[in-house]
């Protein structure tokens, strides 16, 4: 089929041998690309009992369909392993300009099994693989690895990913790091590769991607580019922190490790003040029209020089989840997570957790070091991000086993401040002032993240009562997953949902770059099939309905400030909801696919391996 | 003076889209590598896409030993020969911008012929940010003579 590339590399790091093999037309039908083809590797080749951070852990790149052809926003590649932070399937997405070469050398993916003996870096160099000593580039940032690879291999053209000393380092939340400011953030795919100890993937593609019908595919685009830049999409314009107003007139502002849900200085690092003050340039993905990238230089005071692109969440974690309402400090955090390669999320989240029990008194000066852990000592935030990516002494090194490991190491009812889910901190749609997003955020195969389903979008849109929930949130929930597995299949930017009328649009794109026709229906049965294998994969791995339960907090304390003063999440609302979830999806009620489920999709093998 | 493809620095966002469509239009192909347009980045901040000058008195044709190459009197368009050309590379060498490229698969070196003046220029058409004209340099002045003047204004004014 065109679109796709029809072959892959699979890669065992400890005998050292590189196959190349051909992609089963049978996957393109039935997991599209993307997270589900990753998603279906990891199925297939990581057991039950397997450690995350073992070699027998086995991570997957892969590009989809659009890759490198002419869809808006298509530049895209995900990971996909066991996570080291959730013990869950694990996945993230980036994009920048490595997904769209790679499908030019030659690949949708590539598999990497096994160990290197010694830090090691892959060259791709069209249908050369290299396997080169990375002695040079051990403990080196990001950004130096970018610069140095491209050094060696005298050739700007060549695009890497790469870990930081945090992935080295084995800090449970790294990411891996392309075009310098572009992740696969979540979930510590970064971790993975360091106990790989693969450094980073450095490819040069020079040949053609190929499609089912170009000329069409040139004019269907060219109004997609132009809606990319519509009324509608503020994210190239004032860029996604104008977010961060928006929430705090909601009351949805989580701030101080979400003990508040405004934020007395909000105006100062709203996106506004953002744009007005900090923003030098705004910057595009590949064959991207969006442009959402704001990068924001330090121009003076006692952080000048940093700079970094800080889009809303890593803005909030690191900002108001914190207490901090500097711009400048907050553009450090963010430079620091980007260089040394650790998720701003988790990172700043596993920080808030720290401040909350510095103020608590459960921790004191002598525990952290000498550092002053209060909310919005800004000063302490940014050394402690350093401290968490270099693992520097004792407590950050506590810290970098992310917030749930932190707080049952610390025990004394710290776990009730770790603002995660399954391990994976929390993104910032509160969960009871958000409770559709909060239901997503706890059926999210991958831990606590917004970006699965989508379902915080009904509770921004008031079209439910957000503040409560019902047993009409299993629908709106489980379609959204269903829906973006596809979209992170595929692989298209989510930024570039509002350009379409609607989303048969997006099947006919992929009939114009693959010649297979495919109705948006159709897609969304393979988004099931995704998301049902996803499940269980994690079940596989011990997980079940206990694990779909959101911290402590939200069912105990009533939230105290803004509009959505007094919300709380009810247990026998939560339960109702979860259950009404759990029977859209057609599994038990311990949230297990049934075997009629699994049979209607093709996947009745799953049933046994499961375990259960 | 003649027209150029000029670049909006801060306008390009580095998305690649005029390669893309450069290469599509031109050689009918999808790969930026083919494209007669390049775009440059220099983090943080700098984006820049580039194609043929038009020198005057431009290298490329200095260089070639086998005159493979001559400049349109009128539109200063680099003209190559591909009966005359041996893909030596020499050009590619000399040129300062580095907007000549080899072409891998046969022996001739191609360069941005603005699509022969056409009024249709894909990488300006598709160009998502409006960043790239068909302009001279000479016309850039006015614009950029007032952007300098209200800067003025602004440092006076504080």
């Amino acid at each position: 089929m065109k679109g796709y590339i029809g072959s892959y590399l699979d890669i065992d790091l400890t005998t050292r041998k590189v196959s190349k093999k051909s992609l089963a037309g049978e996957w393109c039908n039935q997991y599209v690309g993307g997270i589900g083809f990753g998603i279906k590797v990891a199925w297939d080749n990581i057991p039950k009992g397997v450690d995350s951070l073992s070699p027998q852990n086995v991570i997957s790149f892969w590009t989809g369909p659009f890759a490198g052809t002419l869809v808006p926003v298509s530049s895209k590649y995900c990971a996909v392993a066991k996570s080291p932070l959730t013990d869950t399937i694990g996945y993230g997405i980036s994009s920048g300009y490595f997904g769209a070469e790679l499908k030019r050398a030659g690949y949708d993916g590539i598999v990497i099994r096994g160990k290197a003996s010694k830090l090691v870096y892959i060259f791709i160099d069209d249908d050369l693989i290299a396997i080169k000593d990375a002695s040079q580039l051990a403990g080196k940032t990001t950004w130096q690895t970018d610069d140095l690879i491209k050094e060696e291999l005298q050739d700007d053209s060549i695009r890497v990913a790469s870990i930081g000393p945090a992935g080295e380092r084995l800090v449970r939340f790294s990411c891996i790091t392309n075009a310098k400011n572009r992740h696969v953030g979540r979930n510590g795919m970064g971790t993975v590769m360091g106990s790989k100890n693969l450094k980073a993937i450095a490819v040069r593609g020079t040949k053609d991607v190929e499609v089912h019908d170009l000329r069409t595919l040139l004019k269907v685009v060219k109004p997609l580019y132009k809606a990319c830049r519509g009324p509608n999409m503020y994210y190239g314009r004032e860029g996604t922190p104008i977010k961060i107003m928006q929430h705090q007139k909601k009351g949805c502002l989580a701030t101080n490790n979400f003990q508040k849900m405004t934020f007395s200085q909000a105006e100062k690092v709203s996106g506004e003040t953002m744009l007005k003050t900090k923003v030098k340039k705004i910057i595009a993905c590949e064959m991207c029209a969006v442009a959402c990238d704001h990068v924001n230089v330090v121009e003076e005071g006692q952080y000048k020089g940093a700079h970094s692109s800080v889009d809303f969440e890593s803005l909030w974690a690191l900002g108001p989840c914190c207490g901090i309402g500097n711009l400048d400090a907050i553009t450090k955090a963010v430079e620091l997570c980007d260089t040394l390669g650790m998720d701003t999320i988790s990172t700043g989240l596993t920080v808030s957790w720290a401040m909350e029990c510095y103020e608590k008194r459960i921790f004191d000066k002598e525990l952290t070091e000498g550092l002053d852990l209060n909310f919005g000592n800004h000063e302490a935030m940014v050394e402690l991000v350093r401290r968490i990516g270099l693992r520097e002494g004792r407590f950050a090194t506590m810290l970098g086993e992310g917030s749930k490991r932190a707080a049952i190491q610390t025990g004394r009812g710290t776990i009730k401040f770790a603002m995660q889910i399954k391990g994976l901190e929390t993104s910032a749609y509160p969960f009871r002032t958000m409770q559709t997003g909060a239901l997503g955020h706890a059926t999210c195969i991958t831990g606590a993240f917004y970006q699965r389903s989508g379902s915080y979008q009904y509770d921004e849109k008031e079209v439910v009562d957000r503040l409560s929930l019902d047993e009409k949130r299993g629908k709106l929930v489980a379609d959204g997953e269903n829906d973006y597995s596809v979209i992170d299949s595929l692989i298209i930017c989510k930024f570039s949902r509002k350009i379409y009328e609607n989303k048969e649009e997006l099947a006919k794109l992929y009939y114009l770059v693959t010649g297979k026709k495919i109705t948006w229906k159709e897609f969304l049965k393979a988004g099931e099939r995704i998301y049902n294998l996803g499940r269980a994969f994690n079940i596989r791995h011990g997980f079940g309905r206990e694990d779909d339960y959101l911290p402590a907090r939200a069912y105990e304390e009533r939230v105290k400030d803004g509009p959505g003063k007094g919300a709380i999440v009810r247990m026998d609302q939560w339960n109702a909801a979860l259950d009404s979830y759990y029977e859209y999806r057609e599994w038990s009620k311990d949230g297990i696919p049934t075997r009629k489920k699994l049979k209607q999709l093709s996947l009745e093998d799953v049933r046994e391996e499961m375990g259960v | 003076m003649q027209k150029i493809i000029i670049c909006d620095t801060d306008k390009c966002t580095g998305c690649r889209i005029c390669e893309y469509v450069c290469a599509a239009v031109n050689s009918n192909r999808l790969n930026p590598r083919l494209a007669r347009i390049r775009t440059i980045r220099k983090e943080p901040v700098f984006d820049l896409a580039l194609s043929c000058r038009k020198c005057e008195n431009p290298n490329c044709i200095n260089v070639c030993a086998n005159n493979a190459i001559t400049q349109d009197k009128k539109t200063g368009t680099i003209v190559i020969d591909d009966e005359k050309c041996d893909g030596c590379g020499m050009c590619v060498n000399a040129c300062n911008f580095g907007v000549l490229t080899i072409n891998l698969e046969g022996k001739a070196v191609y360069v941005c012929d603005f699509c022969l003046e056409n009024d249709k220029k894909a990488c300006i058409e598709y160009c998502p940010k409006e960043a790239l004209s068909y302009t001279t340099i000479d016309n850039l002045k006015e614009p950029r003579v007032k952007k300098f003047h209200s800067k003025l204004r602004e440092v006076a004014d504080s």
